[in-house]
């Protein structure tokens, strides 16, 4: 049973997006809650599985590389998809109460086809991160693009069609321009197959330009400084949850898979300055993304340049590995990795929890100006609790998630000797809490006029209460998840020193 | 997009221009360290066809050896085909009628096209055991032809009901996953077909494909028309054939 739990991610949310396809409203909401369980329940197993037995390989239809695709999972895929299910399992309870809430008929076209596009959506992501092979993932980031963009248009409006349309075409450009990669590299080594790829790979101009090329698409679709310009617009004006998934889990896939590269593959071509290069890029993102966040007159609009900013932190992990000669180099390489890995899980948990809460002030107050947060700390406690703890751990205070990713990041820069990277990380943490206070100073002084408020369902409030938790819950416990992480991880000290 | 017009300005068109000759260049280079034989992965998918069901060796790759993609690339269409209802607003395409045109010879031609392009579809959609066809060539023939019909005034996919025609959306990807689902319990990997009934696996696999493929065609042609309700205009009397 347990070699079938890889593609079993993988079919379960499949199965469940057509049942909602072609179900009315109730058997969707039902059938989409069954089926986030399910899926986390099998990622759950997977975890097991994988933590006694380590790495496993699954070749489909029973052909093995190079003619056939293989599915392959190590600690970095799985800790992608535990993400995944944390995130995927809040928004999905979340938007059984935030979608039943609507009454119009409009709002309910859209609602409907939410829980199609969205099971499609975590399949294709978990197909993502099981994926061993380069062309499977460029047919895979088409799906994940086209359901992405499907998701921002639900509600419908003329502005987020515009952003939607936007969103489209950046991410159509960028998966061209990794298939760009893809040809390159089959040309020169007659396979697509990650693993057989790192094997055959040479240093030299072709590997170099596929190196180039795929990494300038993947940017593109993770909305990489100064690449972000879709981002803003199309995660603001979605609805809540689906916010949420686009700027916790969407935007991390092609994260990933730059990191999966760059280690994976292209180990043998990787060069400091190259390193540098993402580095500055992260640094850019952290200050820019930072200070467009301060800004912003409107708490989504706002939290969607905070995305910007705290993807920066993710791109340190490059210039730190890219050193890769010097002596310990294995010892902080990995823990730039762990560092890198666990701020894309507590940002992503930190991230849901403050756009389930703006979903839940748009709902009860009808604007989510920053004007209309006046005095919502003693009518919204518990939102605006779930607020401010995911605040203090997007701002990296002990002892949340995000400080100890933080932590681990300044670590590793410091013990790699680019101490200069170091000022723009903490420095990043305090712009946080410049953005973070511009929304909670109003929300606990006294209101001048008492506006009546749309009463608001307690499930909304307790999901994003739920995931701000968590994101301050895994700086607690952050030994076990990053053991699951090191599981043959490109980044795991045993396996020789990485890069 | 009118924004994005105005922001192309000639400075910037320039630097762009450099960069893209930057860009190939860089590209040039690097494609001349690409050795020229043609070496790939051409003579491993030739040695396993016996095992495929099929003799062409690029149905061989799509419906066999990288089942996976083709069976995801039926998704990527029905991604763009929820994508097309959630942008129109709709749940099937009841109602964007076309008035009947009042032309003999356009009705004349239609049934006389029609029924080739079915045959045209069926015949592709057979010949990729063969040669270069399939299911993608045989379902945008046959979607054609629910073009045709619609252009003509003729009721296709627009008579649908909501539910069949979302079934005819996802009949595709449903038969390759229930493949898969099969697999699974027979103890297989999954997407993995004996070698004496791969070829009839995939003839049907590539008939539910070419039925959905068609599907999707003709519903995003239809479904980006402007809206123009049946309330919204005089009746019409529809010519019954």
């Amino acid at each position: 049973m347990s070699e079938t739990l890889m593609p079993l991610a993988i079919l379960l949310p499949f199965v469940g997006s057509l049942i909602c396809f072609v179900s009315r409203h109730r058997v969707s909401v039902f059938t989409g809650c069954v089926t986030a369980l399910l899926t986390a329940g099998t990622i759950g197993w997977l975890t097991y599985d994988v933590a006694i037995h380590g790495v496993q390989v699954y070749a489909l239809g029973g052909w093995s590389a190079p003619l056939g695709i293989h599915l392959r999972v190590d600690g970095l895929a799985l800790f992608m998809m535990i993400m995944s299910a944390i995130v995927g399992v809040a928004v999905t309870f979340y938007a059984v109460s935030y979608f039943g809430e609507h009454d119009a008929q409009e709002e309910k076209r859209g609602a409907e086809l939410f829980w199609p596009i969205w099971m499609f959506l975590w399949a294709s992501m978990n197909a993502l991160y099981l994926s061993g092979d380069i062309f499977n993932i460029y047919v895979i980031l088409e799906i994940l693009g086209l359901a992405a963009v499907g998701l921002v248009a639900l509600t419908g409006r003329r502005a987020v069609l515009v952003a939607g349309m936007r969103y489209l075409l950046a991410a159509m450009a960028g998966s061209l321009i990794y298939l760009l990669g893809v040809v390159l590299l089959y040309a020169a080594h007659g396979t697509v197959d990650i693993v057989l790829l790192g094997q055959a790979i040479e240093p030299g101009a072709t590997a170099m330009a596929a190196m180039t090329v795929m990494t300038a698409g993947l940017l593109l679709k993770t909305a990489m400084f100064p690449l972000h310009f879709w981002l803003p617009p199309a995660h603001a004006s979605a609805t809540a949850p689906v916010s949420a998934i686009l700027s916790a889990l969407v935007v991390k896939a092609s994260f990933y898979l730059i990191l999966r590269l760059w280690f994976d593959v292209f180990h043998a071509t990787i060069t400091l300055e190259a390193g540098y290069v993402m580095g500055a890029l992260g640094t850019g993102a952290i200050l820019w993304g930072s200070i467009q966040a301060l800004r912003q007159a409107r708490v989504k609009m706002m939290i969607a340049y905070s995305t910007v900013a705290q993807l920066g932190y993710l791109f340190f992990v490059f210039p730190v590995s890219a050193d890769h000669d010097a002596a310990n180099a294995a010892t902080w390489i990995s823990i730039a990795g762990q560092g890198s890995l666990y701020q894309a899980l507590a940002h992503a948990l930190a991230k849901t929890s403050i756009f389930l809460s703006a979903g839940v002030l748009l709902h009860a107050a009808g604007s989510d100006h920053i004007d209309h947060m006046r005095g919502l700390a003693q009518r919204l406690p518990v939102t605006v609790f779930a607020m401010a703890l995911a605040g203090v751990s997007l701002m990296g205070l002990p002892p949340s998630g995000g400080f100890v990713a933080k932590w681990m990041t300044v670590q590793a820069v410091l013990a790699a000797g680019q101490w200069w990277w170091a000022p723009v990380i903490i420095g990043g943490g305090l712009l946080a809490a410049g953005y973070i206070f511009r929304i909670l100073r109003p929300a606990f002084s006294p209101a001048d006029v008492q506006e009546a408020l749309h009463p608001v369902p307690r499930s909304l409030e307790l999901c994003a209460l739920g995931m701000a938790i968590l994101s301050i819950v895994i700086g607690l416990r952050a030994t076990d998840l990053l053991d699951v992480l090191l599981i043959g991880a490109p980044f795991a000290i045993q396996a020789g020193g990485a890069l | 997009m009118d924004s994005t017009t105005e922001c192309i300005k000639k400075p910037l068109s320039v630097l762009s221009a450099l960069f893209a000759a930057v860009v190939c260049v860089f590209l040039a280079v690097a494609l001349r360290e690409i050795p020229d034989e043609p070496g790939g992965l051409t003579a491993a998918a030739a040695a396993e066809i016996p095992r495929s069901g099929v003799e062409h060796p690029v149905t061989a790759v799509l419906l066999n050896f990288r089942v996976y993609d083709t069976w995801l690339e039926v998704g990527v269409l029905l991604m763009a085909a929820m994508g097309m209802l959630l942008f129109q607003r709709r749940s099937d395409l009841r109602d964007i009628r076309l008035m009947p045109s009042p032309e003999p010879v356009l009705h004349w031609l239609v049934r006389l096209l029609f029924p080739m392009l079915v045959l045209v579809s069926g015949y592709l959609l057979w010949m990729g055991k063969f040669a270069a066809g399939g299911a993608f060539q045989a379902g945008v023939v046959l979607g054609s032809g629910g073009v045709l019909l619609w252009l003509a005034g003729h009721p296709s996919l627009t008579n649908f009901p909501g539910r069949l025609f979302r079934s005819l959306l996802i009949v595709g990807f449903l038969s390759f996953l229930l493949a898969s689902i099969a697999n699974m319990a027979f103890g297989q990997a999954i997407l993995a077909f004996p070698p004496a009934y791969a070829g009839t696996i995939i003839l049907i696999l590539e008939a539910a494909a070419t039925l959905s493929i068609a599907a999707t065609v003709s519903a995003l042609i239809i479904g980006l028309q402007p809206v123009v309700r049946d309330r919204d205009r005089a009746p019409i009397h529809v010519p019954s054939d």
